[in-house]
């Protein structure tokens, strides 16, 4: 009686290697010396890579058997990660969990991020090219590996400041943000603090790219949001005069790139040579964007580098109707406020002061709630938070109005702020 | 489980009834308000006053039917879902002590009582049987998940990687 394997008649041996693939071959010699010696005497033919086996139907088991509104019901009990695993596990399931997988993909996909390295923008491209999942990205959030490049690298970097696009990489990016990333509309850049140096990747480079992009693919622009990327102690800000950046300054067509851009935010410009830039960027995007809507200024209120940016915020013309105005974290300029508010309070709905206090001396909230109530008769909005009465101690929480008859409501807040500094001294009335 | 058999010998004899016909030709004799656990069996009897017949269950076997009706007959008293507690459901899986044991029957049986459940409309014994079969999947690898359903992986390598970067993005962030 046959026991094993090595057993067999050598003709049986052979006609069931036959059947076999080449690895499946290459195991059948591993299984013992016998069996290898056989192959050694006469080789086992192994199946022809042109005949392709004949494959068992697929076995479905119980679990992907289920209807799908039952495999919903399963998936509704179960947590994410688990979910996830269980897309791994077979076509069936895959197919079943990605339905309940979605809120996820939602969640996490919607801002992607980049450091334009060559892995990040890969798998960028992977995401771009994924039928289910492209069109979930509304936000790319761009935060390049700024400094000192490599010597090998500076000549790459001359041409990529030069025409970012012709750089394979960057070219299939903006190809993905044009035809694939359809709903990514609205980008976040990272600024960095580092001074203007010929063999330094930095801010101007990277907005550069951005902007070739944007131009170049005619994406329309919905949001432009600058920040920067950490904070850097007075100290340690470097202060001098800086090189004057001529990338942004000499691209051409520069408000193509923003013909649809709606939503304008500035976060934290710590350092003054980036403030200074921004300046001048930020004045031509507010004098040449035609569908501007929202400004949103993030200041740091720390330092008053801040000015030069609020400058050009509020004393460039916008060339649409702003809407919205919301100014965190600033020393507020109400000059140049009250300024803006008569020039274009007109459109005005909405306006949020938010943990800012009044540059100049003698000027109170009073008199922006006063300028309001006379220049925006559209305004339906007003709040004030934490917005400070006295410097260091007092501020105000949380204050406002909104709702059908704001010249009345607006009357009311004034007399309430008009309160709150006769209560608190007469030194800021 | 002990308190099963003497549940079920506790039909109230004179309780009016209702009998089914499993797809395996049997037929079964079950209190009428138990009977009514099952959403499906209640609006037929709103829609059909007199139901002199026979029932037919034609997607339930006689032996996951007297499944279903142990269930119902010990839940019947429970209050009927409003449907407002989708969200609390959902939450947790944790499962009453008398029907952990009800569940501890063999994989086929599970799913059958599942699809039973479905199928007659019942939807406490439904979220059971997902529960359990959520709790089995719980904290497993694609591999253990694989083995305890005796599922056969049938991904091309390609497809594989293709999924584990998809999770992969959605992991991450």
């Amino acid at each position: 009686m046959l026991r094993n394997l090595h057993e067999l008649p050598a003709e049986l041996l052979y006609t069931i290697a036959g059947f076999l693939d080449k690895a499946s071959v290459l195991s059948l010699r591993l299984v013992c010396r016998k069996i290898n010696h056989r192959h050694l005497a006469r080789p086992f033919k192994a199946l022809s890579p042109a005949v392709t086996p004949r494959r068992l139907p697929h076995q479905y088991s119980d679990l992907e058997r289920l209807p799908p509104e039952i495999s919903y019901t399963v998936t509704d009990f179960l947590p994410e990660t688990d979910i996830l695993q269980l897309r791994k596990c077979s076509r069936e399931l895959e197919r079943k969990a990605f339905q309940p997988s979605r809120p996820i993909f939602a969640r996490n996909l919607r801002t992607i991020h980049t450091d334009l390295s060559r892995y990040s923008l890969t798998s960028l491209h992977q995401l771009a090219i994924n039928p289910h999942l492209c069109h979930i990205p509304e936000t790319l959030e761009l935060t390049p590996q700024y400094g000192r490049l490599p010597l090998k690298r500076k000549e790459g970097i001359h041409r990529l400041i030069s025409d970012p696009t012709s750089i394979p990489l960057i070219r299939r990016l903006k190809e993905d943000l044009g035809h694939l990333l359809t709903n990514c509309r609205k980008f976040q850049l990272g600024l960095d603090w580092q001074t203007c140096l010929p063999q330094h990747m930095d801010t101007d480079d990277a907005l550069n790219i951005l902007l070739h992009i944007f131009v170049e693919a005619e994406i329309p622009v919905e949001e432009l949001t600058l920040y920067s990327q950490s904070y850097i102690t007075p100290c340690k800000r470097p202060m001098g005069s800086p090189q004057r950046r001529h990338h942004i300054s000499s691209q051409l067509d520069l408000a193509r790139a923003w013909t649809n851009l709606r939503t304008l935010s500035v976060w934290h410009p710590y350092v003054y040579h980036l403030t200074r830039h921004l300046a001048d960027l930020l004045s031509n995007i507010i004098a040449t964007a035609p569908r501007l809507e929202r400004l949103i200024l993030n200041g740091d209120a720390v330092a008053l580098n801040i000015m030069e940016l609020q400058g050009a915020f509020l004393t460039m013309e916008p060339l649409s109707t702003i809407k919205h105005l919301e100014m965190t974290g600033c020393h507020l300029h109400v000059g140049h406020l009250y300024s803006w508010l008569v020039r274009n309070g007109y459109g005005l709905r909405s306006l949020l002061i938010d943990g800012c206090c009044i540059f100049e001396e003698d000027i109170t909230w009073g008199a922006v709630i006063q300028c309001a109530r006379k220049f925006c008769p559209s305004l339906e909005s007003i709040r004030f938070r934490h917005a400070s009465v006295a410097y260091g101690v007092k501020s105000i929480d949380d204050d406002g109005c909104e709702g059908p008859d704001m010249a009345s409501a607006l009357k009311k807040l004034e007399s309430r702020m008009s309160d709150i500094y006769s209560k608190w001294g007469p030194l800021h009335i | 489980m002990t308190e099963q058999p003497e549940k079920i010998d506790q039909v109230e004899q004179k309780a009016p009834t209702l009998t089914f016909l499993t797809s395996d030709n049997v037929t079964i004799e079950v209190e009428r308000d138990v009977a009514q656990r099952s959403l499906l069996v209640k609006h037929l009897l709103e829609d059909v006053a007199d139901t002199d017949g026979s029932i037919p269950v034609n997607m339930v076997n006689e032996a996951v039917m007297k499944k279903v009706i142990e269930w119902c007959r010990w839940h019947k008293n429970d209050p009927p879902a409003t449907g407002d507690d989708d969200d609390s459901r959902r939450k947790t899986t944790d499962i009453d002590e008398w029907d952990q044991k009800f569940m501890q029957v063999d994989q086929e049986m599970l799913f059958e009582i599942i699809l039973a459940a479905n199928y007659l409309d019942i939807k406490g014994l439904l979220d059971v049987g997902c529960k359990t079969v959520a709790n089995m999947i719980k904290g497993k690898s694609p591999e253990e998940i694989r083995k305890t359903f005796n599922i056969q992986n049938d991904f091309t390598p390609e497809e594989e990687d293709q999924i584990r970067r998809e999770n992969e993005w959605a992991e991450d962030r």
